[in-house]
């Protein structure tokens, strides 16, 4: 029985994961608290919604619309508000609270749009019949394969190709890398296309699975934050152990006691993790902010 | 008659709540997304005052203090030295554990049903304060007197070193300056007052339940205060009066309520976001964001 339970916490630690992966592209190297990302979230699940359902795509084309919309508005968060708040040297704490009103415009349009109640893919999931024994029902299965590619190919992306070597190089020092001529301008604006792509994996997974609904953004924003925390900000490995370690523990308390203590229990563990180890698991190398 | 008292009786709730979070988000510029975990066990507190011990306005205040200000202290302790984010994401944290407790601890709280039959208040000599005319009044005098207070502490040479300290951190260190102390005595302080909000609240509802303390509620003071004007009371007064009356605003233009809830919040992110971008202190702020 815990089995089954630590199975779909695998699975739900591995899309925890990729969202965690997609902020900490963000986080690490522009240092924003981007809680905008939450609404970004919700608006891919939204995207791919929209496609599938009322306009009746093929399930692959509305996954790909979903993608594309989600790098889209990730990418207008940072043109529209980040970037020239910072071209005016405003403070950290304007550029998140900006963040925050954009989380809350994000979140009432889509409650505008799509209302209140949680909505759902009325489709035949793909590996609905895979039946082989498994603890998991067969789409859990095709997501937690689709969600290690992408990392896996996303890993080999940022070690061995010159645009990973350069976010690595933006993440380790801004200035340095622009001296060294790296269009940062660019290139941040590349990593919000690219963090919006991962959460709209992450995110269309769990809405074809679990459906969605508008308040659904905050809570998995702040499960992937304490993923980032628990597994060690600045380091891009970092968000992806916290994430399976997170679904786990949050399978376990599920197991154990009731869903009802999931979050808390996910913030006692930000609280321990924030005061005895700031850092994280893997503690990041480079300078201290 | 009855509509504009009740108004105003939620504005001068509101004046207390935003003045006391002003200290904190706007003078010493430590964001907090926790503030109504604090309203909400001020209002636990007031019920438990009331209905278990029975006491009367000022002994049931001064507990309430008491309570919010031990339970903030205890919180600000650890938390206080996490700088920037992390500050935030602890007091999100610290939100979402007391939300959680007072939904899921029925035994003790009623869970999500909430509290119910808190009776006016009784005041020694005078009797009972019940009715409209008298909330107006206690809320009034409240309110006024937290106004004058906090005027007194932003003037005193504590509020113009918070000042100091939300410039130039280490320069007030050189000086001698424990901030460490500076920052949990403004915590504690506007926690403690909160809990005098929560009073009035929780007595002219008579009836409380935790989806009333919720992150909402919490982003809702945080608007109020930095759309206000962060850093003066003038500001945080003018916050807690525009956030009141814009729904009320928005009511009468007769959209149905489905659309005028998304459309209220709309505004507010909207606001947020234009806010921070031309008027970063606030519309009627001095200081420098």
């Amino acid at each position: 029985m815990i089995i089954q339970f630590l199975a779909n916490g695998l699975v739900n630690g591995a899309l925890i994961a990729l969202v965690a992966l997609g902020f900490s592209l963000v986080y690490n190297t522009t240092r924003i608290f981007h809680i905008a990302y939450a609404g970004i979230y919700l608006w891919a699940a939204y995207i791919l919604y929209f496609f599938l359902e009322i306009l009746h795509w093929p399930l692959a084309a509305s996954f790909l619309m979903a993608i594309l919309g989600s790098g889209l508005i990730s990418l207008a968060c940072e043109k529209l508000i980040y970037a020239p708040l910072s071209k005016r040297w405003r403070s950290p704490n304007s550029l998140m609270i900006s963040s925050v009103g954009v989380l809350i415009l994000m979140v009432s349009l889509g409650e505008l749009a799509f209302g209140n109640a949680a909505r759902y893919a009325d489709i035949e999931l793909p590996g609905s019949g895979l039946d082989i024994g498994l603890l998991l029902p067969g789409f859990k299965v095709i997501s937690l394969l689709l969600v290690t590619v992408v990392i896996v190919l996303f890993f080999l992306f940022l070690k061995y190709s010159s645009l990973g070597i350069r976010i690595r190089a933006l993440r380790d020092d801004e200035l340095l890398s622009r001296v060294f001529g790296v269009n940062t301008t660019l290139l941040k604006a590349g990593l919000f296309v690219l963090s919006g792509f991962l959460v709209a994996i992450a995110s269309g997974l769990n809405m074809l699975d679990m459906g969605i609904n508008p308040h659904l953004g905050i809570p998995v924003f702040i499960n992937a934050f304490v993923a980032l925390v628990i597994g060690g900000i600045g380091r891009f490995d970092g968000p992806v152990l916290g994430g399976i370690l997170l679904g786990l523990l949050q399978a376990m308390t599920e197991y154990f006691f009731d869903s009802r203590w999931v979050i808390m229990v996910t913030f006692i563990l930000l609280f321990i993790f924030l005061i005895i180890r700031p850092q994280g698991l893997i503690p990041s190398r480079t300078r201290a902010f | 008659m009855g509509y504009l008292s009740h108004i105003i009786i939620l504005i001068n709730i509101y004046v207390i709540l935003c003045v006391a979070s002003g200290l904190i988000i706007g003078l010493s510029r430590m964001i907090s997304l926790g503030q109504a975990a604090f309203y909400g066990i001020g209002a636990y507190i007031t019920a438990l005052c009331i209905i278990l011990l029975d006491l009367s306005l000022i002994p049931s205040l001064i507990l309430v203090m008491l309570v919010n200000g031990l339970i903030s202290l205890l919180i600000a302790i650890p938390t206080i030295r996490l700088r920037g984010d992390y500050f935030i994401l602890a007091t999100l944290a610290f939100q979402f554990i007391v939300f959680a407790l007072l939904n899921n601890l029925s035994s003790v709280t009623n869970g999500s049903l909430g509290v119910s039959g808190i009776s006016p208040v009784s005041v020694m000599g005078l009797g009972g304060i019940n009715g409209q005319s008298g909330f107006l009044i206690l809320s009034a005098v409240l309110a006024i007197l937290v106004v004058l207070i906090f005027y007194f502490i932003y003037h005193s040479p504590y509020g113009v070193s918070l000042k100091a300290l939300r410039e130039d951190e280490l320069a007030l260190q050189t000086m001698g300056r424990n901030t460490r102390r500076l920052k949990i005595m403004a915590f504690v302080i506007s926690s403690a007052f909160i809990g005098w909000a929560s009073y009035i609240f929780a007595t002219y509802m008579t009836y409380i339940y935790p989806g009333g303390f919720h992150l909402d509620e919490s982003i809702f003071i945080l608007i109020a205060v930095l759309v206000g004007g962060s850093g003066s009371i003038r500001g945080a007064i003018a916050g807690a009066v525009f956030v009141i009356l814009l729904p009320e605003v928005l009511r009468y233009s007769g959209l149905p309520d489905s659309i005028a809830a998304p459309m209220e919040q709309i505004f507010f992110g909207l606001l947020l976001i234009l806010v921070m971008r031309f008027r970063p202190n606030g519309l009627l702020g001095k200081l420098k964001l």
